[in-house]
């Protein structure tokens, strides 16, 4: 992963490939996405198609990854049929490389709206946040205090992956 | 934390030299952005997350990549041919126009190609990036 940012970092020196790199990146992701929050529901582009009110060739369409003729307008029916909000905003190059480099069908998942800010409520609205102490010395190197019961198994794994590679 | 799911190879020809990277030398800039930005998700994801990117051939086993642009790029890989689940071999250069393949023999060219790395896997190296 680093070597791919490493290398994009170097090669975004140059504004044309730049743009041209995140232009093609952006329309991968975008029909990427659309495809995985479809199949994250179960539904079939047929049964996104009628949740927003599109015919099933267009989904079909702008699920291609070539397809760059985005509009808000046609952002904003899918994102009433998932019950997601849409985020347009514009991002510094070194955003996109992350973007980049994280990409995959889990990162691209979402909760829709009910299930969320169900989770969002029981999360003290964002409040719970997870806390790493430093590390403690004792005779076994394996131990550490962790202060937090709100831990994902992720975070532990990115825990115990950088602290081997430390 | 290296999370590439397959590894990329380029095609040898017989006196060594890696033709693959001769033809993306000799791409515009744009193209080779938009090259590199679809190799890179084949890299990592392979096609599960972008099925479109690769589509078949007339050939059976040699797939094209499809980039988008003013050239419409169509380079021919084929999945190993070493290891099938880790590997992609770009093997040939090719476009297309008015869905025809640039050379029209692209795919035939390609297969000949994978043919001659399965005897001898000699013949193919790491992917060289150029960008």
């Amino acid at each position: 992963m680093k070597e791919l940012v490493k290398t994009l970092v170097a090669e975004f020196n140059d504004k044309e490939y730049a743009h041209a790199y995140m232009d093609e990146f952006s329309n991968m992701a975008i029909a990427a996405q659309i495809k995985v929050l479809r199949e994250q529901r179960g539904w079939t582009q047929k049964e996104l198609a009628d949740k927003s009110s599109m015919k099933q060739e267009r989904v079909c369409a702008l699920e291609d990854v070539d397809y760059d003729a985005w509009t808000i307008k046609t952002l904003r029916k899918l994102s009433k049929a998932f019950d997601l909000t849409v985020k347009i905003s514009f991002e510094k190059f070194s955003n996109g490389i992350l973007d980049v480099s994280k990409i995959n069908s889990e990162t691209l998942k979402r909760t829709s709206r009910e299930e969320d800010l169900k989770e969002f409520s029981c999360n003290e609205f964002g409040a719970k946040e997870v806390f790493w102490s430093p590390s403690v010395t004792t005779k076994k190197p394996s131990l550490y205090l962790v202060q937090t019961n709100t831990v994902a198994v992720n975070d532990i794994e990115y825990f115990e992956f950088n602290r081997i590679t430390a | 934390m290296h999370n590439k799911k397959f590894t990329l190879f380029d095609y040898k020809n017989e006196s060594g030299s890696n033709d693959f990277k001769e033809w993306t030398k000799a791409l515009q800039k744009v193209e080779r952005a938009k090259l590199n930005a679809k190799l890179d998700m084949l890299e990592k994801l392979g096609s599960d997350l972008f099925p479109q990117v690769l589509t078949g051939t007339d050939t059976a086993g040699i797939l094209k990549l499809r980039v988008k642009g003013n050239v419409q790029l169509r380079p021919m890989l084929c999945k190993g041919p070493i290891k099938n689940d880790e590997e992609f071999t770009l093997l040939f250069g090719a476009k297309e126009r008015d869905s025809c393949l640039i050379p029209r023999n692209a795919d035939e060219e390609a297969d000949n190609r994978k043919k001659i790395i399965i005897e001898n896997p000699n013949r193919r190296c790491s992917h060289e990036r150029i960008s």
